[in-house]
């Protein structure tokens, strides 16, 4: 029940581009928002408000039942449990998401060691977190992280899907690429309009969001009604 | 660095007029599982091995091996000098 109402993105590019735009553009965006003159600060949030599309495109995808484990096993698909190929890449990726996190929080940790320091003894001004924004930054970028590194190392190195011969098959085929595609052209649209025009993206994108959700759901009502 | 192990689960799934799905039904994965088995990008466990061998009621190593099966052309060359 809970699949016909959810649209999961199945095309493996789109997975790929989004989990890997999350991961370059929010620590970029933010830098550029909170740290840069208010010059570049159209330039951040731009690319912060792109991680967040990244986000909404990733976290609904085919690949986050095997990233997440049974919980979201079940609320995508209903069945209880994954295979034994699906547990073998679970596990890898969260064992690539735990070492990379880990490098980044040692290297983050060694650097406020280092610049508190320095800022102690006043011989430099080294930046550290001072106010709320930097440290909610911090907090949704670990956040944004342990959700995206594991659905990265998934859509990079699982094999690419293969196609059944059987008509029941419901995998990705090209009509989902296409169906994908719709969906995330209106978020993009949505969300280039709101920068340029309002300057309100988030409205913006989540209305673009919602029409390219509910089109795919009409298309799906529709093809269920033909069959 | 794991070896390849070569299978003939395609052969005798396509044999049998089966899906992809239906392999997978029988033997409780993912279908994708089962394609990743037949093109060679996956090494079945023990347990799905057996469980595959089961279903098309064939030995272990009909199934699976760890050098390349011969074709049938092969096979009929061999046949044909060693009738």
């Amino acid at each position: 029940m809970t699949k016909k109402l959810i649209h999961l993105f199945k095309s493996r590019t789109l997975i790929r581009a989004a989990a890997t735009t999350v991961l370059v553009a929010y620590p970029i965006g933010c830098f550029a928002l909170l740290l840069l003159p208010d010059t570049w600060e159209a330039i951040g949030g731009a690319l912060f408000m792109i991680s967040v599309r990244g986000v909404i495109c990733a976290l609904p995808a085919s690949l986050s039942r095997i990233a997440f484990g049974p919980p979201v096993v079940r609320f995508v698909d209903g069945t209880a449990t994954l295979d034994e190929l699906e547990i073998d890449f679970r596990r890898r990726s969260q064992a690539f998401a735990f070492q990379v996190f880990s490098l980044i929080t040692l290297g983050g940790v060694m650097y406020l060691v280092i610049a508190s320091d320095i800022v102690n003894a006043g011989e430099g001004n080294l930046w550290m977190p001072r106010v709320d924004d930097h440290w909610l930054a911090i907090l949704f970028g670990a956040l944004i992280y342990v959700l995206m590194l594991p659905l990265a190392y998934l859509a990079w190195k699982l094999p690419q899907p293969v196609e059944d011969d059987d008509p029941r098959f419901e995998g990705p085929t090209s009509e989902h690429e296409v169906r994908d595609n719709i969906v995330v052209s209106f978020m993009t649209i949505g969300l280039a309009a709101g920068v340029l025009f309002s300057g309100d993206a988030i409205l913006w994108m989540a209305c673009g969001t919602t029409l390219g959700f509910a089109l795919d759901f009409a298309w799906r009502r529709r093809n269920q009604k033909e069959k | 660095m794991p070896s390849e192990v070569h299978n003939r689960i395609a052969m005798l799934r396509t044999e049998r007029g089966l899906s992809r799905k239906e392999l997978a039904e029988a033997v409780n994965v993912n279908f994708q599982t089962i394609g990743y088995l037949e093109r060679g990008d996956f090494n079945a466990s023990l347990e799905l091995a057996l469980k595959l061998s089961d279903f098309f009621e064939v030995p272990v190593d009909f199934l699976f091996s760890l050098t390349p099966f011969p074709t049938l052309a092969e096979l009929a060359r061999q046949e044909k000098k060693n009738p």
